[in-house]
């Protein structure tokens, strides 16, 4: 009682705001922060993994997910990241990364369909019928590359920018197929794999990429037992 | 004409500067040289019709709905008539990917209405250019019914009644009376709806998909273009700006007679 008879209104709002400073400016003394790019294929793993890396390390991490086109594109125009795993190592042309490491995991490709399908029949053939509602990446963009040098020509209704709007169709039931990572599979309970399929190449490669002691840090960190360990859970092969 | 204050103008030089130096940005980022070459190819002349072809069937389309629309929130007297304004407004302020979606929950293959149109017609909209038009109807209309909507109401009823008395039918008023003095706002409401067509993205992708020739629109080929081949984003910027500049500027002077 007696703080709040004591202080005027204006000054009760500066002492709550002097906590707040306080609080926050002892935070920001005691953690280091770090930026992790990813490509959306990674949401998951990655978020999973930081999470550990957080407990681990002391260290604030900020993670953005996306196509790995468009954070690159980020990147160019002057975004400012300490580590950007991207689904195309060719995208780290003229970024200047200290630290490369090429294939770092892969992930392949896989037919799906919608879980509400589960008891329609499809085909291999299918890829290439009109009457079939068929979603896929765009060429240009990582899966779309990997679905082209995969798959040729698929007669697909529409093309999508990344990898989870292929997966939002065909978890909705918006389209009959769509081809998608063999991790989505593990990550939407909606989808299923449209027929028996081998994991196997054209397949995408990921390449990590770093700077500075925070990034590298980090990137150390990814080739640790916890982190191998909730790769291979996600599905990701890992040495 | 009264001379301006100085205030005035220099705020208004400044504000006009702001809305230009993004265009300026584009333009001197345009790969000129390279420009015909861009131009044309297949993906860019597609596009572009594309989008005329759906642009213009949805400002039809929103000229044969709204104007009802219009007419019946001026007019009509009931309780709930605000809050019907409200929801006719809705697609204006619903971010356009939001509105895509919810096109899809309700004529989607699994949405409601759209079930029953694939399953008793065998219809479906998305990933045609039906649905992109349907998107660009869905988004661009409220831009119409406000135009129109004000002018409804504030024309007296004068003539009406006149006209009314001395035996002329309800439709023959509305046509030889009504429209024609609301002119002005029907067309200022379809230039505005039709710029918002032409623009569409959000609600087309999530709606419509993508696919060349069919649902990929200048504003989609664009963001495609943008994470891919960035100089074919540009001119393809260039293309929509020419189209609508082209068809923008004698229609403004139609509605806002320049003295």
């Amino acid at each position: 009682m007696w703080l709040s008879n004591s202080l005027k209104k204006s000054n009760k709002f500066l002492f709550i705001l002097g906590i707040g400073w306080f609080i926050f400016s002892g935070c920001s003394n005691q953690e280091k922060e770090i930026t992790i790019s990813a490509a959306s294929s990674l949401t998951e793993v990655v978020s999973t993994v930081v999470r550990s890396y957080e407990k681990v390390s002391n260290v604030k991490a900020k993670t953005i997910f996306g196509g790995s086109n468009h954070l690159a594109a980020q990147l160019r125009d002057g975004a400012s990241v300490d580590v950007f795993i991207t689904a195309d190592s060719k995208l780290l042309e003229g970024l200047n990364f200290r630290k490369v490491i090429k294939d770092f995991t892969r992930n392949s490709l896989v037919v799906v369909k919608p879980l509400d399908f589960v008891d329609q029949n499809f085909e291999p053939k299918d890829l290439e019928l009109e009457e079939k509602l068929i979603a896929i990446c765009s060429e240009g963009v990582p899966c779309g590359n990997a679905t082209k040098s995969r798959f040729g020509i698929v007669n697909a209704d529409t093309y999508e920018l990344n990898v989870k709007a292929v997966l939002a169709r065909v978890s909705a039931a918006e389209v009959d197929l769509g081809i998608v990572y063999e991790t989505d599979l593990k990550n939407e309970p909606k989808v299923v794999a449209a027929w028996p399929q081998e994991k196997t190449c054209p397949c995408v490669s990921y390449a990590v990429a770093s700077k500075g002691k925070v990034g590298d840090d980090f990137v150390e960190f990814l080739d640790s037992k916890i982190a191998k360990r909730i790769f291979h859970e996600h599905g990701f092969p890992h040495e | 004409m009264n001379k301006l204050p100085k205030t005035v103008v220099l705020i208004a030089l400044f504000a006009i500067l702001f809305l230009l130096s993004p265009l300026l940005g584009l333009l001197q980022r345009m790969p000129w040289s390279g420009l015909v070459d861009l131009l044309g190819t297949e993906v860019v002349s597609d596009a572009f019709f594309l989008s005329l072809i759906v642009s213009f069937s949805a400002t039809l389309i929103v000229l044969a709905l709204g104007t009802p629309i219009a007419w019946f929130l001026a007019k009509a007297k009931f309780p709930f008539i605000k809050l019907l304004r409200a929801i006719v407004l809705l697609p204006m302020v619903l971010p356009p990917v939001v509105g895509g979606t919810a096109l899809l929950f309700a004529f989607g293959r699994q949405g409601f209405l759209g079930k029953w149109l694939n399953n008793w017609f065998g219809i479906t909209l998305p990933f045609s250019t039906t649905g992109s038009i349907l998107a660009a109807v869905f988004v661009s209309i409220p831009f119409f019914v406000v135009a129109v909507e004000s002018a409804f109401r504030s024309i007296n009823e004068d003539s009406e009644k006149v006209a009314e008395t001395l035996g002329a039918s309800p439709s023959k008023i509305f046509f030889r009376i009504t429209l024609p003095r609301i002119l002005p706002s029907v067309i200022a409401g379809l230039a505005l709806s039709w710029a918002r067509a032409l623009g569409e993205f959000g609600a087309t992708i999530t709606f419509a998909g993508n696919l060349p020739g069919e649902t990929q629109t200048l504003p989609l080929a664009v963001f495609l273009a943008l994470e891919t081949n960035p100089e074919a984003a540009l001119a393809l910027s260039l293309v929509m700006i020419v189209t609508s500049l082209a068809i923008l500027i004698p229609f403004r002077d139609q509605w806002l007679p320049s003295k």
